[in-house]
Protein backbone atom coordinates (compact mmCIF):
# COMPACT_ATOMS: atom_id res chain seq x y z
CA UNK A 1 0.00 0.00 0.00
CA UNK A 2 1.60 3.69 -0.52
CA UNK A 3 1.81 5.43 1.60
CA UNK A 4 -0.91 8.08 0.44
CA UNK A 5 -3.63 5.31 0.31
CA UNK A 6 -2.39 4.60 4.09
CA UNK A 7 -3.03 8.05 5.18
CA UNK A 8 -5.95 7.90 3.44
CA UNK A 9 -7.27 4.38 5.06
CA UNK A 10 -6.24 6.12 8.44
CA UNK A 11 -8.09 9.32 7.89
CA UNK A 12 -11.39 7.17 7.54
CA UNK A 13 -10.48 5.06 10.43
CA UNK A 14 -9.70 8.05 12.63
CA UNK A 15 -11.20 7.37 16.31
CA UNK A 16 -13.36 9.50 17.91
CA UNK A 17 -13.27 11.06 21.03
CA UNK A 18 -15.65 9.39 23.31
CA UNK A 19 -17.52 12.34 24.05
CA UNK A 20 -18.26 12.71 20.56
CA UNK A 21 -22.22 12.31 21.08
CA UNK A 22 -25.34 13.95 20.56
CA UNK A 23 -26.27 15.72 23.73
CA UNK A 24 -29.53 15.58 25.50
CA UNK A 25 -32.13 17.39 23.39
CA UNK A 26 -29.24 18.26 20.30
CA UNK A 27 -32.72 18.74 18.16
CA UNK A 28 -34.49 20.89 20.76
CA UNK A 29 -31.69 23.09 20.89
CA UNK A 30 -31.36 23.39 16.69
CA UNK A 31 -35.18 24.23 16.71
CA UNK A 32 -34.45 27.09 19.44
CA UNK A 33 -31.82 28.42 18.09
CA UNK A 34 -34.14 28.91 14.37
CA UNK A 35 -36.61 30.67 16.77
CA UNK A 36 -34.17 33.20 18.20
CA UNK A 37 -32.73 33.80 14.47
CA UNK A 38 -36.40 34.20 13.31
CA UNK A 39 -36.79 36.44 16.38
CA UNK A 40 -34.46 38.59 15.77
CA UNK A 41 -34.83 38.72 11.83
CA UNK A 42 -38.27 39.92 12.76
CA UNK A 43 -37.22 41.93 15.28
CA UNK A 44 -34.63 44.04 12.76
CA UNK A 45 -37.42 44.13 10.51
CA UNK A 46 -39.96 45.86 12.46
CA UNK A 47 -37.28 48.06 13.51
CA UNK A 48 -35.99 49.22 10.03
CA UNK A 49 -39.99 49.71 8.58
CA UNK A 50 -40.45 51.52 12.21
CA UNK A 51 -37.25 53.85 10.85
CA UNK A 52 -39.10 53.82 7.70
CA UNK A 53 -42.41 54.99 8.87
CA UNK A 54 -40.94 57.60 10.87
CA UNK A 55 -38.61 59.05 8.02
CA UNK A 56 -41.50 58.85 5.77
CA UNK A 57 -43.77 60.75 8.01
CA UNK A 58 -41.04 62.85 8.29
CA UNK A 59 -40.82 63.67 4.86
CA UNK A 60 -44.36 64.13 4.47
CA UNK A 61 -44.99 66.97 6.92
CA UNK A 62 -41.98 68.59 5.82
CA UNK A 63 -43.42 68.86 2.29
CA UNK A 64 -47.11 69.04 2.69
CA UNK A 65 -46.85 71.49 5.68
CA UNK A 66 -50.86 71.87 7.22
CA UNK A 67 -52.13 68.99 5.25
CA UNK A 68 -54.36 66.74 7.36
CA UNK A 69 -52.71 63.82 8.28
CA UNK A 70 -53.19 61.00 5.40
CA UNK A 71 -53.42 57.84 7.99
CA UNK A 72 -50.87 55.17 7.97
CA UNK A 73 -50.08 54.25 4.38
CA UNK A 74 -50.65 50.89 3.13
CA UNK A 75 -47.48 49.04 3.78
CA UNK A 76 -44.90 47.96 0.49
CA UNK A 77 -43.06 44.87 1.77
CA UNK A 78 -39.73 44.68 0.13
CA UNK A 79 -38.98 41.41 -0.71
CA UNK A 80 -35.85 39.27 -0.83
CA UNK A 81 -34.36 39.26 -4.31
CA UNK A 82 -35.58 35.49 -5.88
CA UNK A 83 -32.46 33.22 -6.00
CA UNK A 84 -32.49 33.54 -9.48
CA UNK A 85 -32.00 37.04 -10.34
CA UNK A 86 -29.92 37.05 -13.28
CA UNK A 87 -27.39 38.91 -15.08
CA UNK A 88 -29.02 41.56 -17.60
CA UNK A 89 -25.87 43.30 -19.67
CA UNK A 90 -27.99 44.96 -22.17
CA UNK A 91 -27.15 42.46 -24.81
CA UNK A 92 -24.03 41.18 -26.62
CA UNK A 93 -22.93 38.08 -28.61
CA UNK A 94 -21.60 36.07 -25.33
CA UNK A 95 -24.55 34.84 -22.77
CA UNK A 96 -24.55 33.27 -19.38
CA UNK A 97 -26.77 29.77 -20.07
CA UNK A 98 -26.24 27.94 -17.21
CA UNK A 99 -24.63 28.73 -13.27
CA UNK A 100 -25.69 27.83 -9.92
CA UNK A 101 -25.73 28.98 -6.71
CA UNK A 102 -25.18 27.29 -3.29
CA UNK A 103 -28.29 25.41 -3.41
CA UNK A 104 -29.60 25.40 -7.35
CA UNK A 105 -28.72 24.97 -10.58
CA UNK A 106 -30.27 26.80 -13.27
CA UNK A 107 -30.56 26.63 -16.85
CA UNK A 108 -31.03 28.89 -19.98
CA UNK A 109 -34.29 28.04 -22.03
CA UNK A 110 -33.59 29.39 -25.05
CA UNK A 111 -37.10 29.08 -26.36
CA UNK A 112 -38.43 31.78 -23.90
CA UNK A 113 -35.03 33.45 -22.62
CA UNK A 114 -36.04 32.16 -18.85
CA UNK A 115 -33.47 30.90 -16.73
CA UNK A 116 -35.19 27.95 -14.91
CA UNK A 117 -34.25 25.91 -12.16
CA UNK A 118 -33.17 22.51 -12.98
CA UNK A 119 -32.76 19.16 -10.53
CA UNK A 120 -28.84 18.61 -11.40
CA UNK A 121 -25.80 20.63 -12.51
CA UNK A 122 -25.48 20.88 -16.40
CA UNK A 123 -22.89 21.89 -18.55
CA UNK A 124 -24.37 22.68 -22.25
CA UNK A 125 -22.14 21.66 -24.95
CA UNK A 126 -20.71 23.20 -27.74
CA UNK A 127 -23.42 23.47 -30.12
CA UNK A 128 -25.61 24.54 -27.17
CA UNK A 129 -28.50 21.60 -28.25
CA UNK A 130 -27.31 19.22 -25.13
CA UNK A 131 -26.46 19.17 -21.71
CA UNK A 132 -24.39 16.59 -19.07
CA UNK A 133 -25.78 16.50 -16.16
CA UNK A 134 -23.73 15.90 -13.44
CA UNK A 135 -25.93 14.18 -10.31
CA UNK A 136 -24.64 12.81 -7.10
CA UNK A 137 -22.78 9.52 -7.96
CA UNK A 138 -24.55 9.68 -12.11
CA UNK A 139 -23.43 11.68 -15.34
CA UNK A 140 -25.79 11.73 -17.59
CA UNK A 141 -26.41 13.43 -21.31
CA UNK A 142 -30.49 15.14 -22.21
CA UNK A 143 -31.71 17.27 -24.78
CA UNK A 144 -31.46 20.93 -23.69
CA UNK A 145 -35.26 21.51 -24.34
CA UNK A 146 -36.64 18.11 -23.11
CA UNK A 147 -34.43 18.68 -19.87
CA UNK A 148 -36.29 21.99 -19.03
CA UNK A 149 -39.62 20.22 -19.71
CA UNK A 150 -39.35 17.20 -18.35
CA UNK A 151 -35.85 17.07 -15.72
CA UNK A 152 -34.74 13.73 -14.69
CA UNK A 153 -37.00 12.01 -16.84
CA UNK A 154 -35.35 13.10 -19.95
CA UNK A 155 -31.79 12.34 -18.66
CA UNK A 156 -29.79 9.49 -20.07
CA UNK A 157 -27.47 8.05 -17.56
CA UNK A 158 -24.44 7.18 -18.79
CA UNK A 159 -22.01 6.63 -15.68
CA UNK A 160 -23.60 5.63 -12.37
CA UNK A 161 -22.24 5.14 -8.68
CA UNK A 162 -19.63 3.90 -7.57
CA UNK A 163 -18.07 5.34 -10.95
CA UNK A 164 -16.27 8.60 -9.98
CA UNK A 165 -17.75 11.37 -11.40
CA UNK A 166 -15.00 13.64 -11.55
CA UNK A 167 -13.63 16.06 -14.19
CA UNK A 168 -17.07 16.96 -14.99
CA UNK A 169 -16.50 20.51 -16.48
CA UNK A 170 -16.99 23.49 -18.67
CA UNK A 171 -14.06 22.10 -20.81
CA UNK A 172 -15.02 18.74 -20.94
CA UNK A 173 -17.25 18.62 -24.28
CA UNK A 174 -14.98 17.81 -26.85
CA UNK A 175 -15.02 20.78 -28.79
CA UNK A 176 -17.08 19.27 -31.37
CA UNK A 177 -19.47 18.83 -28.95
CA UNK A 178 -20.06 14.84 -29.80
CA UNK A 179 -18.22 13.55 -26.88
CA UNK A 180 -17.84 13.85 -23.04
CA UNK A 181 -16.02 12.96 -20.48
CA UNK A 182 -18.15 10.91 -17.98
CA UNK A 183 -15.26 9.81 -15.23
CA UNK A 184 -11.27 9.87 -14.63
CA UNK A 185 -10.64 6.23 -12.31
CA UNK A 186 -8.46 6.36 -10.44
CA UNK A 187 -9.29 3.62 -8.10
CA UNK A 188 -10.15 3.71 -4.63
CA UNK A 189 -7.75 6.73 -4.18
CA UNK A 190 -9.10 8.86 -6.36
CA UNK A 191 -6.93 12.13 -6.77
CA UNK A 192 -3.99 10.54 -6.65
CA UNK A 193 -2.04 9.47 -9.53
CA UNK A 194 -1.51 7.29 -11.93
CA UNK A 195 -4.86 7.97 -13.05
CA UNK A 196 -6.62 4.25 -14.43
CA UNK A 197 -8.22 5.12 -17.27
CA UNK A 198 -10.39 7.76 -18.56
CA UNK A 199 -14.20 7.07 -19.59
CA UNK A 200 -15.73 9.54 -22.17
CA UNK A 201 -19.19 8.94 -24.14
CA UNK A 202 -19.58 9.37 -27.64
CA UNK A 203 -23.77 10.71 -27.91
CA UNK A 204 -22.74 10.10 -31.46
CA UNK A 205 -23.01 6.65 -31.23
CA UNK A 206 -24.53 6.08 -27.86
CA UNK A 207 -20.14 4.34 -27.21
CA UNK A 208 -18.88 4.78 -23.67
CA UNK A 209 -14.86 4.35 -24.01
CA UNK A 210 -12.42 4.12 -21.35
CA UNK A 211 -9.03 5.20 -22.67
CA UNK A 212 -6.07 3.27 -20.14
CA UNK A 213 -3.73 5.60 -19.13
CA UNK A 214 0.08 4.43 -18.62
CA UNK A 215 1.26 3.75 -15.30
CA UNK A 216 3.78 6.35 -13.89
CA UNK A 217 2.86 9.36 -15.21
CA UNK A 218 1.34 11.94 -12.68
CA UNK A 219 -1.58 13.51 -14.72
CA UNK A 220 -2.93 16.66 -12.82
CA UNK A 221 -5.59 17.51 -15.27
CA UNK A 222 -6.93 16.35 -18.42
CA UNK A 223 -8.75 18.20 -21.46
CA UNK A 224 -9.77 17.03 -24.78
CA UNK A 225 -7.49 17.84 -27.85
CA UNK A 226 -8.79 20.32 -30.18
CA UNK A 227 -9.33 17.82 -32.96
CA UNK A 228 -11.54 15.72 -30.32
CA UNK A 229 -10.27 12.80 -31.43
CA UNK A 230 -8.17 12.44 -27.96
CA UNK A 231 -7.15 14.33 -24.91
CA UNK A 232 -4.38 16.67 -24.16
CA UNK A 233 -3.11 15.65 -20.46
CA UNK A 234 -0.69 18.13 -17.87
CA UNK A 235 1.68 16.19 -16.02
CA UNK A 236 3.65 16.76 -13.30
CA UNK A 237 7.24 16.09 -13.34
CA UNK A 238 9.39 16.09 -10.10
CA UNK A 239 12.72 17.58 -12.30
CA UNK A 240 11.08 20.61 -13.94
CA UNK A 241 8.57 21.93 -15.29
CA UNK A 242 5.31 20.43 -15.85
CA UNK A 243 4.81 19.36 -19.55
CA UNK A 244 1.14 18.95 -21.53
CA UNK A 245 1.39 15.46 -23.49
CA UNK A 246 -1.25 14.11 -25.54
CA UNK A 247 -2.94 10.77 -24.82
CA UNK A 248 -4.93 8.68 -27.67
CA UNK A 249 -7.96 6.73 -27.13
CA UNK A 250 -5.99 4.22 -26.98
CA UNK A 251 -3.46 5.30 -24.22
CA UNK A 252 -0.90 6.02 -26.17
CA UNK A 253 1.09 9.49 -24.80
CA UNK A 254 2.83 11.93 -27.65
CA UNK A 255 5.75 13.93 -26.85
CA UNK A 256 5.97 16.59 -23.97
CA UNK A 257 5.79 20.41 -24.34
CA UNK A 258 6.71 22.87 -21.48
CA UNK A 259 4.32 24.56 -19.61
CA UNK A 260 4.67 27.46 -17.10
CA UNK A 261 5.28 26.24 -13.82
CA UNK A 262 5.69 23.97 -11.44
CA UNK A 263 3.52 21.29 -9.84
CA UNK A 264 -0.19 20.50 -10.54
CA UNK A 265 -1.35 22.58 -13.72
CA UNK A 266 -5.24 22.50 -14.21
CA UNK A 267 -6.19 23.21 -17.63
CA UNK A 268 -9.39 24.98 -18.49
CA UNK A 269 -9.34 23.90 -22.52
CA UNK A 270 -8.74 25.35 -25.49
CA UNK A 271 -10.46 27.76 -26.96
CA UNK A 272 -13.37 26.71 -29.51
CA UNK A 273 -10.80 27.02 -32.77
CA UNK A 274 -8.02 24.95 -30.73
CA UNK A 275 -5.81 27.99 -31.30
CA UNK A 276 -5.12 28.90 -27.51
CA UNK A 277 -4.78 27.00 -24.23
CA UNK A 278 -6.02 28.31 -21.28
CA UNK A 279 -4.20 27.26 -17.88
CA UNK A 280 -4.21 27.84 -14.32
CA UNK A 281 -1.49 27.00 -11.77
CA UNK A 282 -0.49 27.94 -7.65
CA UNK A 283 3.13 28.70 -7.28
CA UNK A 284 4.59 30.08 -4.16
CA UNK A 285 6.09 33.08 -3.91
CA UNK A 286 9.52 34.15 -2.20
CA UNK A 287 7.43 34.98 1.10
CA UNK A 288 5.68 31.97 1.54
CA UNK A 289 2.33 33.32 -0.06
CA UNK A 290 0.66 30.66 -2.08
CA UNK A 291 -0.65 32.46 -5.73
CA UNK A 292 -2.77 31.54 -8.91
CA UNK A 293 -1.55 32.82 -11.69
CA UNK A 294 -3.85 31.89 -15.13
CA UNK A 295 -2.05 32.04 -18.54
CA UNK A 296 -3.24 31.37 -22.25
CA UNK A 297 -0.37 29.15 -24.33
CA UNK A 298 -0.78 29.74 -28.54
CA UNK A 299 -0.86 26.16 -29.70
CA UNK A 300 1.04 26.88 -32.41
CA UNK A 301 4.05 28.80 -31.17
CA UNK A 302 3.75 26.90 -27.62
CA UNK A 303 4.51 30.12 -26.22
CA UNK A 304 2.66 31.91 -23.32
CA UNK A 305 0.85 35.09 -24.75
CA UNK A 306 -1.13 36.11 -21.77
CA UNK A 307 -0.66 35.51 -18.34
CA UNK A 308 -3.21 37.43 -16.14
CA UNK A 309 -1.85 39.49 -13.01
CA UNK A 310 -1.25 37.51 -9.90
CA UNK A 311 -3.75 38.27 -7.47
CA UNK A 312 -1.76 38.91 -3.99
CA UNK A 313 -5.11 39.27 -1.80
CA UNK A 314 -7.27 36.63 -3.11
CA UNK A 315 -7.36 33.06 -2.01
CA UNK A 316 -5.80 31.34 -4.38
CA UNK A 317 -8.91 29.03 -5.26
CA UNK A 318 -11.06 31.86 -5.59
CA UNK A 319 -9.90 32.47 -8.98
CA UNK A 320 -13.34 29.85 -9.06
CA UNK A 321 -14.86 30.13 -12.35
CA UNK A 322 -13.15 30.36 -15.81
CA UNK A 323 -14.00 29.08 -19.23
CA UNK A 324 -14.07 29.94 -22.88
CA UNK A 325 -16.41 32.65 -24.02
CA UNK A 326 -15.62 32.69 -27.89
CA UNK A 327 -12.00 32.32 -29.34
CA UNK A 328 -10.75 35.04 -28.57
CA UNK A 329 -12.38 36.46 -25.08
CA UNK A 330 -12.68 34.13 -21.46
CA UNK A 331 -14.40 34.55 -18.36
CA UNK A 332 -12.95 34.59 -14.71
CA UNK A 333 -15.39 34.80 -11.70
CA UNK A 334 -13.50 35.33 -8.34
CA UNK A 335 -14.95 35.44 -5.02
CA UNK A 336 -13.80 38.65 -3.10
CA UNK A 337 -15.58 38.57 0.19
CA UNK A 338 -15.62 36.98 3.55
CA UNK A 339 -18.98 35.74 2.75
CA UNK A 340 -18.23 33.89 0.02
CA UNK A 341 -19.25 36.64 -2.00
CA UNK A 342 -19.04 36.15 -5.93
CA UNK A 343 -17.27 39.15 -7.52
CA UNK A 344 -17.93 40.62 -10.93
CA UNK A 345 -18.00 38.35 -14.18
CA UNK A 346 -15.11 39.59 -15.82
CA UNK A 347 -14.25 39.06 -19.66
CA UNK A 348 -10.77 38.79 -20.40
CA UNK A 349 -8.74 39.35 -23.99
CA UNK A 350 -7.00 36.22 -25.04
CA UNK A 351 -4.65 37.97 -27.32
CA UNK A 352 -3.56 40.65 -24.94
CA UNK A 353 -5.04 39.61 -21.66
CA UNK A 354 -6.76 42.78 -21.31
CA UNK A 355 -10.06 43.14 -19.35
CA UNK A 356 -12.32 43.82 -22.01
CA UNK A 357 -15.64 44.04 -19.49
CA UNK A 358 -16.65 43.24 -16.17
CA UNK A 359 -20.11 42.44 -15.39
CA UNK A 360 -21.71 43.29 -12.08
CA UNK A 361 -22.76 39.81 -10.92
CA UNK A 362 -21.17 40.76 -7.34
CA UNK A 363 -22.31 38.49 -4.51
CA UNK A 364 -25.33 36.60 -6.61
CA UNK A 365 -24.38 33.10 -8.26
CA UNK A 366 -21.81 30.93 -8.68
CA UNK A 367 -20.17 29.32 -11.40
CA UNK A 368 -21.29 30.56 -14.77
CA UNK A 369 -21.34 28.71 -18.32
CA UNK A 370 -20.55 31.15 -20.97
CA UNK A 371 -21.52 30.90 -24.58
CA UNK A 372 -23.06 32.53 -27.92
CA UNK A 373 -26.35 34.21 -27.30
CA UNK A 374 -27.54 33.31 -30.81
CA UNK A 375 -30.90 32.30 -31.03
CA UNK A 376 -31.92 34.40 -28.31
CA UNK A 377 -35.58 35.56 -28.65
CA UNK A 378 -35.90 38.97 -29.08
CA UNK A 379 -37.14 40.28 -25.61
CA UNK A 380 -34.34 38.53 -23.68
CA UNK A 381 -31.41 40.08 -26.14
CA UNK A 382 -30.74 41.73 -22.78
CA UNK A 383 -29.38 39.07 -21.37
CA UNK A 384 -26.46 39.01 -23.52
CA UNK A 385 -23.40 41.07 -23.16
CA UNK B 1 -43.16 24.36 11.09
CA UNK B 2 -46.00 21.92 10.79
CA UNK B 3 -46.24 19.40 13.68
CA UNK B 4 -45.41 16.65 10.70
CA UNK B 5 -42.38 18.69 9.77
CA UNK B 6 -40.73 19.20 13.12
CA UNK B 7 -41.31 15.23 13.78
CA UNK B 8 -39.39 14.98 10.67
CA UNK B 9 -36.96 16.80 12.08
CA UNK B 10 -36.05 15.41 14.73
CA UNK B 11 -36.45 12.04 13.36
CA UNK B 12 -33.66 13.03 10.84
CA UNK B 13 -31.31 14.67 13.69
CA UNK B 14 -32.01 11.58 15.75
CA UNK B 15 -30.63 9.36 12.97
CA UNK B 16 -28.17 11.72 11.35
CA UNK B 17 -26.22 13.75 14.28
CA UNK B 18 -23.59 11.27 14.81
CA UNK B 19 -22.26 11.16 11.02
CA UNK B 20 -23.11 14.77 11.15
CA UNK B 21 -20.87 15.31 14.52
CA UNK B 22 -17.76 12.98 12.77
CA UNK B 23 -17.04 14.76 9.86
CA UNK B 24 -17.83 18.27 12.50
CA UNK B 25 -15.15 17.19 14.58
CA UNK B 26 -12.77 16.25 11.28
CA UNK B 27 -13.24 19.84 10.29
CA UNK B 28 -12.81 21.54 13.51
CA UNK B 29 -10.85 19.27 15.78
CA UNK B 30 -12.94 20.20 19.29
CA UNK B 31 -15.86 18.30 20.04
CA UNK B 32 -17.82 21.27 21.36
CA UNK B 33 -16.88 23.27 18.53
CA UNK B 34 -18.23 20.22 16.53
CA UNK B 35 -21.38 20.02 18.17
CA UNK B 36 -22.22 23.82 17.49
CA UNK B 37 -21.05 23.36 13.46
CA UNK B 38 -24.04 20.78 13.39
CA UNK B 39 -26.48 22.36 15.64
CA UNK B 40 -26.01 25.41 14.11
CA UNK B 41 -26.38 23.84 10.32
CA UNK B 42 -29.44 22.21 11.39
CA UNK B 43 -30.87 25.59 13.01
CA UNK B 44 -30.65 26.23 9.65
CA UNK B 45 -31.95 24.07 7.75
CA UNK B 46 -35.21 23.87 10.20
CA UNK B 47 -36.48 26.55 8.72
CA UNK B 48 -36.48 25.54 5.36
CA UNK B 49 -37.26 21.94 6.39
CA UNK B 50 -40.21 21.94 4.19
CA UNK B 51 -38.68 22.17 1.32
CA UNK B 52 -35.44 19.82 2.59
CA UNK B 53 -37.63 16.86 3.04
CA UNK B 54 -39.01 16.44 -0.31
CA UNK B 55 -35.38 16.33 -1.81
CA UNK B 56 -34.09 12.76 -2.44
CA UNK B 57 -30.97 13.30 -0.42
CA UNK B 58 -31.98 15.27 3.12
CA UNK B 59 -28.74 14.88 4.51
CA UNK B 60 -26.64 16.05 1.64
CA UNK B 61 -28.48 19.25 2.09
CA UNK B 62 -27.59 19.90 5.77
CA UNK B 63 -24.04 18.67 5.20
CA UNK B 64 -23.43 21.33 2.38
CA UNK B 65 -24.88 24.08 5.35
CA UNK B 66 -22.75 22.40 7.68
CA UNK B 67 -19.87 22.97 5.21
CA UNK B 68 -20.75 26.43 4.35
CA UNK B 69 -21.29 27.23 7.67
CA UNK B 70 -17.23 26.03 8.44
CA UNK B 71 -16.27 27.59 5.44
CA UNK B 72 -17.55 30.58 6.03
CA UNK B 73 -16.08 30.86 9.78
CA UNK B 74 -12.87 29.73 8.52
CA UNK B 75 -12.68 32.39 5.88
CA UNK B 76 -13.61 35.16 8.23
CA UNK B 77 -10.75 34.93 10.75
CA UNK B 78 -8.48 33.79 7.91
CA UNK B 79 -6.45 36.65 8.40
CA UNK B 80 -5.75 36.22 12.37
CA UNK B 81 -3.20 33.03 13.40
CA UNK B 82 -4.96 30.16 13.48
CA UNK B 83 -5.17 28.47 17.13
CA UNK B 84 -4.03 25.31 16.57
CA UNK B 85 -1.33 22.70 18.84
CA UNK B 86 2.41 22.92 18.35
CA UNK B 87 3.26 20.05 19.73
CA UNK B 88 2.69 16.55 19.35
CA UNK B 89 0.79 15.05 21.76
CA UNK B 90 2.27 12.56 24.56
CA UNK B 91 2.63 9.19 23.40
CA UNK B 92 3.19 5.90 24.72
CA UNK B 93 6.26 3.97 23.57
CA UNK B 94 6.37 0.28 21.99
CA UNK B 95 4.45 -0.63 18.97
CA UNK B 96 0.95 -1.72 20.39
CA UNK B 97 -2.56 -0.87 20.18
CA UNK B 98 -1.95 2.11 21.87
CA UNK B 99 0.79 3.23 19.42
CA UNK B 100 -1.73 3.03 16.37
CA UNK B 101 -4.20 5.41 18.11
CA UNK B 102 -1.57 7.75 18.95
CA UNK B 103 -0.80 7.54 14.94
CA UNK B 104 -4.12 8.51 14.27
CA UNK B 105 -4.07 11.36 17.40
CA UNK B 106 -0.88 12.43 15.24
CA UNK B 107 -3.01 12.34 12.49
CA UNK B 108 -5.64 14.52 13.62
CA UNK B 109 -3.32 17.36 14.50
CA UNK B 110 -1.72 17.22 11.19
CA UNK B 111 -5.20 17.51 9.40
CA UNK B 112 -5.81 20.67 11.71
CA UNK B 113 -2.43 21.85 10.90
CA UNK B 114 -3.69 21.74 7.01
CA UNK B 115 -4.65 25.40 5.67
CA UNK B 116 -9.00 25.59 6.26
CA UNK B 117 -9.56 24.63 2.72
CA UNK B 118 -7.47 22.30 2.27
CA UNK B 119 -8.43 20.39 5.05
CA UNK B 120 -11.82 20.91 4.10
CA UNK B 121 -11.26 19.38 0.52
CA UNK B 122 -9.13 16.30 2.00
CA UNK B 123 -12.33 15.71 4.08
CA UNK B 124 -14.61 16.04 1.55
CA UNK B 125 -12.84 14.23 -1.03
CA UNK B 126 -11.04 11.56 1.48
CA UNK B 127 -12.81 11.00 4.53
CA UNK B 128 -16.28 11.43 2.69
CA UNK B 129 -15.76 9.88 -0.76
CA UNK B 130 -17.26 13.13 -2.60
CA UNK B 131 -16.71 13.06 -6.05
CA UNK B 132 -14.15 16.02 -7.57
CA UNK B 133 -17.07 17.80 -9.07
CA UNK B 134 -19.39 17.23 -6.71
CA UNK B 135 -17.02 19.01 -4.28
CA UNK B 136 -16.31 21.89 -6.84
CA UNK B 137 -19.74 22.70 -7.38
CA UNK B 138 -20.47 22.78 -3.39
CA UNK B 139 -17.19 24.78 -2.56
CA UNK B 140 -17.35 26.53 -5.67
CA UNK B 141 -14.05 26.23 -6.90
CA UNK B 142 -12.40 24.89 -10.26
CA UNK B 143 -13.19 21.01 -10.34
CA UNK B 144 -9.08 21.33 -10.62
CA UNK B 145 -8.19 23.16 -8.19
CA UNK B 146 -10.31 20.12 -5.88
CA UNK B 147 -7.86 18.08 -7.31
CA UNK B 148 -4.54 19.53 -6.70
CA UNK B 149 -5.67 20.30 -3.10
CA UNK B 150 -6.40 17.57 -2.12
CA UNK B 151 -3.80 15.29 -3.94
CA UNK B 152 -1.12 18.57 -1.74
CA UNK B 153 -2.91 17.55 1.38
CA UNK B 154 -2.15 14.20 1.70
CA UNK B 155 1.15 14.56 0.34
CA UNK B 156 1.44 16.94 3.41
CA UNK B 157 -0.36 14.99 5.38
CA UNK B 158 2.59 12.36 4.74
CA UNK B 159 5.03 14.84 5.69
CA UNK B 160 4.04 15.84 8.73
CA UNK B 161 2.60 11.94 9.93
CA UNK B 162 6.22 11.20 8.78
CA UNK B 163 7.92 13.40 10.51
CA UNK B 164 6.30 12.78 13.46
CA UNK B 165 7.16 9.00 13.55
CA UNK B 166 10.70 10.43 12.86
CA UNK B 167 10.50 12.18 16.38
CA UNK B 168 9.05 8.81 18.04
CA UNK B 169 11.68 7.02 16.53
CA UNK B 170 14.51 9.33 18.32
CA UNK B 171 12.45 9.00 21.32
CA UNK B 172 12.96 5.40 21.82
Amino acid sequence: MKPEERIIERLRSVPMPGDLAPPAGFADEALRRRARRRSLRTMTVVTVVCVLAAGATAVANNTEQGAPSAGPSPSSSSTAPPDDVVLRPGGGPRVVHSFHDNWSSYLLDLRTGEYRTVPFGTVVSPDQRHVAVDAEGGVGVAERDAYLDAGEAAVTWIAHSPVQTDDLGGEDWSLDGTKFVTSVLQGPNSSLPPHNSITSHDTTTGVTRATPVPDGVDITDITWAPDSQGFMVAVDRQDGPSVLRSLSFDGVLGEPVELDGEGPIELEGFSPDGARLLYGYLFQREDGEELARTVVMDTVSGETTVALPDSTDADPADVASLAWADETSFVVRTRVSQELGWGPVELFSAVDGGLIRALDWTDRAGFVSVGSSAGLPPEAADLGF
Amino acid sequence: MSPEHEREFRDFTAAQTPSLLRLAYLLTGDVHLAQDLVQSALASCAGRWHRIRNREQPFAYVRKAMYRSQYNAWRARRRKPESIMDTPPERPVGRDHADEVAERHDLLAALARLPYRQRLIVVLRHCEDRPEAEVARMLGIAAGTVRSQASRGIAKLREMHEASEHRTEALR
